[in-house]
């Protein structure tokens, strides 16, 4: 089945008879060249079977394509905010303590035609994400939700095609126990690496040292080492910042009322 | 006729005076629009669209009192006697304009305070709008129904003014009505799940569901879901709508007001 996965990410012609048809996980994605118009439509969808054909009343998006632009690619992409990450159980993690959990993470499909340049015409996420706030009623940072079981490991049969494995190695060197109940991950900081068909993102490191929620946060841009023959597919949103100090730690103390 | 008194007063002196004068206003001039221009774009990008007015406008002012001066003085004018007539007639104006003066100081302590900036959705009263620019003796509005609203300087500092979009998350308010005989911790899970299946709904802070009252039909309910402020508008559309649809398809009753009648025969 993965072997497949390795072939979603290679580039592709766009004959004009007929849609080419992607499913990436719930993702259903139709592309068709109409002489020079590239017509894109999608469907988010958990129906296991294949959809060879869009609805009839499927929403498309047309562009208008250059001499050439023939062929075309999908690209893994991280998702474009910062995901709080809500354990299923909370974590507590006691001083001078270690943890390393791995979140499966729904991944966007960048849509790029190819042809005397290479150029990306949109993004669509395999997964629609609910928004959370992460921060005051003040300041803060729209971020996009996700429960998860933030597993201890990650067996390889639980990843779709659609997953990236995010790994957070948490540190807490704080003098204090620390309940980790929501965590925000910073996706935009991350490449994405494949290996025998499935992704993965670099390790975030998180190092706590009980200033309010602030963490060191570090990635390293380089295959985790579960991984280490990975091939890098994608490169960050955001360049790397090292040593970064922010708000890692959920503290939303007022109820709002 | 004679206009030889003209010939005298434009002295080939004076003429030369006139045309450096021009020279210098109509290169001046475009200078000073140049820079204010590049000052608000460059202050905008860098801060706000709210401080990238005030520079320009700070900055305008300067430069043309600086523009005047020189103009005047190229002209051969003394300012002296000028900046005399400009103190009595100031203190006359002054008193004869004292609403004007007061809305250019309010003006000052709405920049001082900065309860709201250009870009922000306010409410004065009954009037929600754009605040589109702070001038010198009002603020401009652009209402939703495309209306241009000017409201002076000293109402806005005396009045209440609510900034909708000061914060960047909102609490959408739905005021939900169920019949008596309705099940609440059902009636809450509904509300709950369409909070939760809502894109447009902040899963943190977390949607609430808070009692209002025991109504005269019906048992009043607050359902209150946060967004972010440019989907307020949406999203409580959008949550009017479906607690309609799942109640209706659930059977939740909504009640209306009714009268129960007892004949006494």
């Amino acid at each position: 089945m993965f072997s497949d996965n390795k072939s979603l990410w290679d580039a592709f012609a766009l004959p004009e008879d007929s849609p080419v048809y992607r499913r990436i996980g719930p993702l259903h994605l139709w592309l068709w060249r109409k002489s020079d118009e590239l017509w894109v439509t999608h469907l988010n969808s958990n129906d296991e079977a294949d959809l060879e054909c869009p609805d009839e009343d499927a929403d498309w998006r047309r562009w208008a394509l250059r001499n050439g632009d023939h062929s075309a690619k999908l690209n893994p992409m991280l998702p474009n905010k910062s995901i709080v990450v809500k354990p299923e159980y909370d974590i507590h993690l006691l001083r001078n303590s270690k943890v390393r959990t791995y979140t499966r993470v729904p991944i966007s499909v960048d849509i790029q035609v190819i042809g005397e340049t290479t150029s990306s015409i949109t993004e669509i996420p395999t997964q629609v994400l609910s928004n959370t706030w992460f921060g005051s009623f003040i300041n803060g940072e729209l971020c996009y939700w996700l429960a998860t079981s933030a597993r201890r490991s990650m067996p390889l049969d639980l990843i779709q095609p659609n997953h990236a494995v995010c790994i957070m190695d948490i540190r807490n060197q704080s003098d204090d126990d620390l309940k980790m109940d929501r965590i925000c991950l910073r996706v935009e900081r991350l490449s994405l690496f494949m290996q025998d068909g499935y992704l993965w993102a670099d390790d975030t490191e998180i190092t706590y040292e009980g200033e309010d929620g602030t963490a060191q946060i570090k990635n390293d841009g380089l295959a985790p080492y579960e991984v280490k023959d990975a091939v890098k597919l994608t490169e960050p949103r955001q360049p790397h910042k090292r040593g970064l100090a922010e708000r890692a730690f959920f503290l939303f103390r007022d109820s709002g009322e | 006729m004679d206009l030889g008194f003209i010939n005298d007063f434009i002295s080939p002196d004076r003429f030369e005076r006139l045309v450096i004068a021009l020279v210098f206003l109509s290169i001046a001039l475009p200078i000073v629009y140049f820079v204010r221009g590049r000052v608000r774009k460059v202050v905008t990008k860098r801060h706000s669209e709210h401080y990238g007015m005030l520079a320009a406008k700070i900055l305008h002012y300067v430069l043309m009192m600086i523009v005047i001066v020189i103009f005047l003085t190229e002209l051969g004018l003394s300012l002296t006697p000028l900046l005399g007539a400009a103190g009595v007639l100031g203190v006359a104006i002054g008193f004869a304009s004292q609403t004007s003066v007061s809305n250019i100081i309010s003006g000052f302590f709405l920049i001082a305070e900065r309860p709201f900036s250009v870009g922000d959705v306010i409410q004065v009263g009954q009037t929600v709008g754009v605040v589109l620019s702070i001038d010198t003796l009002s603020a401009k509005l652009r209402t939703f129904d495309n209306r241009f609203v000017r409201i002076p300087n000293e109402t806005l500092v005396k009045s209440e003014v609510i900034n909708l979009t000061k914060f960047p998350i909102r609490r959408v308010e739905v005021n939900v009505s169920v019949a008596y005989k309705e099940d609440l911790k059902r009636v809450r899970e509904i509300l709950m799940d369409i909070a939760e299946s809502n894109p447009l709904a902040l899963q943190e802070p977390a949607p609430l569901i808070n009692f209002s009252q025991f109504g005269a039909s019906s048992v009043d309910l607050f359902f209150l879901v946060w967004t972010n402020k440019e989907n307020f508008i949406q999203l409580k559309n959008e949550l009017n709508e479906e607690v309609k649809h799942r109640f209706d398809k659930a059977g939740v009753e909504i009640p209306f007001p009714q009268m129960v009648l007892h004949r006494d025969d």
